[in-house]
């Protein structure tokens, strides 16, 4: 090594190192004391880059798919399961690059490439990682971070084409013992703060959140929001509140949290039947394989774990203190730790934990933290911009699919024309006389809701078609006058599946349609009583990610769970759309 | 994995103290059983704090700080003396990593000027794919579209069947309309003559489509994509001084491999 470079090596451990007790006295500045700091004053990423003018730009919007929930080599766990793909390869691979996985000793390199490339992507590294080394040893962690930053940056198509955005993230990874209440954040902008919050030093939301305000919506040019994630793993403690909270803490949430993700690659979290509904599409690729009629309090059985306990409660709330802290817009994602966004195609799976599920007899363990291929997070917008995606991502022009990219729209109003369905102009009357995914719906007087809804099957490529669609169903919850909580699930168009699964062959099924449109008024509408609804579409149904698996090992030398049940061996892939919400 | 790292932050603490520890060893000084909190220590606290949160800490919030980071320093020590860091794959990974970055932040590439990002795009350059705007009507199935093609043909208004895609999609990439329709519907839209009438198949049914206007792929200019070759320069920069790190490092060192024969050899 250089001498200069030594030298400054010395300067630089100073911070580290212990030589005799003096405190200074405290700091006059907020910025903690100009010179006298001992860490190196790194230069911050300026955002100073234009928003791109995009070519393709539509007031009615499009669909953009992409993933919010991804780890790479910067994250201390994938890192020790083998991952060497870091932020840059990460964003390659969402643009359609080749991924190198983790592959056990003795085994041929294992290669991934998506077949789709994604439109829109954060690296959400744990903060921990960045954040865990000891105080004051600053320069890994603001370099890790500067790096994140720069990484996105060098994804972000800013040429016309507009073919990829990028956006500045991390995890923060919070838990309380085997309760996790983890949340991505995702910021809407190239200034972001400048150094991630940490669960180390900040272990609830609540902190997370007050952070956050402070470093980032205090500041010119910063937005951000917080996204709950796999809340089944959380205990009961994603969606906690008790009825006498206070109205600002309420408030804080339903600011920063426009959205949860409803299903990723360590289970779905929509709903688990026993859990306060009995509907028999709940318990989505559940990786608790949860008997919550049996097990009404178990751990993970708790109204906390699941997205439509919290819609229904945050309407309990809303009459109590005035505001919903639960108003949640619905996305997926993956969550690998391979550095592979968007990587949920179940035909060519090849696991999302490095080398801990690296082949498929890894995949069939029931202990395994993982149990599917996660999902995709789509939006509505004009546009693939930075600015637009995020827009669309806070007032919740979203949905999320089980990683299929099935396309759904979804409007309510007082006044939506009853041929929609027979009009070309679906989006464009949708818009112009209600309100999309996402949004509220005010009182009017003597009025009913309508809600209109049409769905297109995901198109495949060319090597693998897509699956047609079973059925649209609209899931309603809603609070009495007594303040009791109350759903109900409607299909609204299509019918119970056709199609039988060859679990030798999984070839996709005939049956089905590749279009399902409705509209559809709520017979039982009550303009006293606070709603939600919510649309999920089925597609026929398929062999499982776990089928799969099991046809990748030879008929005599499959573990067990392949034949004992324990395992769901079909899967019916999916859609939930945001909810829209009616205020009395 | 993650769930044991969660419930060990003591794992956390080894690798700020194996990263201690190999940095007392560059300097040479022996460990010592004093713990002193010095001005640096402080200043580097509050900086932290004040970066996370935009403000300093209150004197109450700097105590805990200080609190905290006498316990970090112990546990630190501790597990460096019972040598917890040695043979652990993520503690050397990411001391690897620290001196890595340590290069980068120490000797960070110098910005480049527009000469030299022109040269650079040059030698690495950017396509932008082609863009469409292709006229729509959509036939749905079990309907015949062939009267439908013919009368468009003949520059005829028609009225085709209500589908989600509208009836004019404007600059649209190949990759795009094959998110819409599909990827052979969009490698034949891409193929069929500008300015006539013609019908592709998709899952959806039949799309008779005209493409308007056809804006070539081109190489991109520097004005179109200067952010992203500013940042792919100063990455190939930083990873070339990488690279030379770690060469002029290994000088310092004899490397013998001994190692048993290939494992994939072995196999066979």
């Amino acid at each position: 090594m250089r001498p200069g470079c030594t030298a400054l090596l010395i300067a630089a451990i100073g911070c580290a190192r212990a030589l005799h007790v003096e405190p200074p006295p405290p700091a006059e500045a907020p910025d903690g004391g100009g010179a006298a700091v001992s860490c190196p004053a790194l230069p911050d990423v300026v955002d100073s880059a234009p928003e791109p003018q995009c070519l393709s730009h539509d007031p009615d919007r499009q669909v953009f798919y992409g993933d919010l929930h991804v780890h790479t080599s910067f994250s201390w766990d994938a890192y020790g399961w083998g991952t060497r793909t870091d932020p840059d390869g990460a964003y390659a691979y969402a643009r359609g690059g080749l991924a190198n996985l983790a592959t056990p000793a003795g085994e041929l390199p294992r290669l991934s490439r998506l077949a789709r490339p994604l439109d829109f992507a954060a690296v959400t590294d744990h903060s921990e990682f960045l954040g865990a080394a000891a105080h004051g040893d600053c320069t890994p962690r603001l370099s890790a971070w500067r790096f994140e930053r720069a990484a996105a940056e060098r994804a972000y198509d800013r040429s016309p084409a507009c073919r990829f955005t990028s956006l500045v993230g991390y995890e923060w990874t919070g838990n309380v013992g085997e309760r996790w209440w983890h949340r991505s954040v995702i910021f809407g902008t190239s200034q972001v703060p400048g150094l991630p919050a940490s669960a180390l030093d900040r272990n609830t939301p609540e902190e997370l959140w007050a952070s956050l305000e402070k470093s980032c919506l205090g500041q010119r040019g910063c937005d951000v929001i917080t996204i709950p994630h796999n809340p089944n793993w959380s205990g009961g403690l994603m969606f906690n509140m008790r009825d006498d909270a206070p109205q600002r803490a309420a408030m804080t949430r339903a600011r920063m949290e426009p959205l949860v993700e409803i299903f990723q690659h360590k289970g779905g979290s929509e709903c688990a039947r026993g859990a306060g509904t009995d509907d028999p599409r709940c318990n989505f690729y559940d990786r608790f394989h949860l008997r919550c009629a049996e097990h009404p309090d178990g751990m993970h059985c708790r109204g906390g774990n699941f997205v439509r306990n919290a819609l229904r409660r945050g309407l309990q709330l809303e009459r109590g203190i005035g505001v919903n802290p639960f108003k949640l817009g619905i996305i997926a994602g993956t969550d690998t730790h391979n550095g592979t966004p968007g990587a949920t195609d179940e035909a060519t799976y090849q696991g999302h934990l490095g080398l801990d599920d690296a082949n498929p007899r890894r995949r069939l363990r029931l202990d395994l933290g993982s149990n599917s291929a996660g999902g995709l997070a789509a939006v509505w917008a004009e546009e693939n911009s930075r600015t637009a995606i995020f827009a669309a991502l806070k007032r919740r022009e979203t949905f999320g699919t089980s990683g299929t990219r099935l396309r759904v729209r979804f409007f309510g109003g007082w006044d939506l024309p009853q041929d929609m369905c027979r009009s070309s102009s679906f989006a464009h009357s949708g818009y112009a006389q209600g309100v999309p995914m996402g949004g509220d719906l005010a009182a009017r007087a003597g009025g009913i809701p309508g809600f209109a809804v049409w769905a297109l099957q995901d198109p495949g490529t060319s090597g693998s078609p897509g699956t047609p669609l079973q059925q649209i169903q609209i899931i309603k919850g809603w609070v009495d006058a007594a303040g009791a909580s109350h759903e109900r699930v409607i299909t609204v168009a299509g019918a119970e599946a056709k199609a039988a699964v060859d679990p030798a062959s999984c070839t996709p099924p005939a049956e089905g349609s590749s279009s399902l449109c409705a509209v559809w008024t709520d017979p039982d509408f009550r303009s006293q009583e606070a709603a939600f609804y919510y649309a999920r579409v089925l597609e026929e149904p398929t062999c499982s990610v776990y089928q799969r698996a099991c046809n990748q090992i030879a008929a005599d030398a499959r573990p067990r769970t392949c034949t004992d049940g324990s395992l769901d061996m079909t899967v019916e892939h999916r859609a939930w759309t945001s909810p829209i919400w009616y205020h009395p | 994995m993650m769930r044991r790292l969660l419930r060990e932050p003591a794992l956390h603490f080894a690798v700020a103290g194996a990263a201690l520890f190999a940095l007392h060893a560059l300097v040479r000084k022996p460990a010592s059983s004093r713990i002193v909190v010095d001005r640096a220590v402080v200043l580097g606290l509050r900086e932290q704090h004040a970066r996370l949160l935009g403000a300093a800490p209150s004197p109450a919030q700097e105590r805990e700080l200080v609190e905290r980071w006498i316990d970090e320093e112990v546990l630190a020590r501790e597990a460096a003396a019972l040598g917890l860091d040695r043979g652990d794959p993520i503690v050397r990974g990411r001391l690897a990593q620290k001196m890595r970055f340590l290069q980068a932040d120490l000797a960070p590439p110098a910005e480049p000027a527009d000469a030299e990002l022109r040269a650079f795009l040059a030698a690495h350059p950017r396509r932008e794919p082609a863009l469409l705007t292709v006229g729509h009507v959509y036939v749905s199935r079990g309907r015949d579209p062939a009267p439908l093609l013919a009368a468009l043909r003949r520059g005829q208004e028609v009225r085709g069947d209500a589908f989600l895609v509208g009836p004019l999609l404007e600059d649209r990439t190949e990759e795009q309309l094959g998110a819409l329709f599909g990827g052979e519907a969009a490698r034949a839209i891409v193929a069929v003559p500008e300015g006539t009438w013609s019908a592709v198949a998709s899952p959806y049914g039949t799309h008779l489509v005209q493409v308007r206007r056809r804006i070539p792929g081109h190489d991109a200019r520097l004005e179109e994509v200067r952010e992203q070759v500013r940042e792919a320069l100063l990455a190939a920069r930083r990873e070339e001084a990488d690279r030379a790190l770690v060469q002029r490092l290994r000088g310092k060192y004899r490397i013998e491999i001994d190692a048993p024969a290939a494992p994939l050899e072995a196999q066979r």
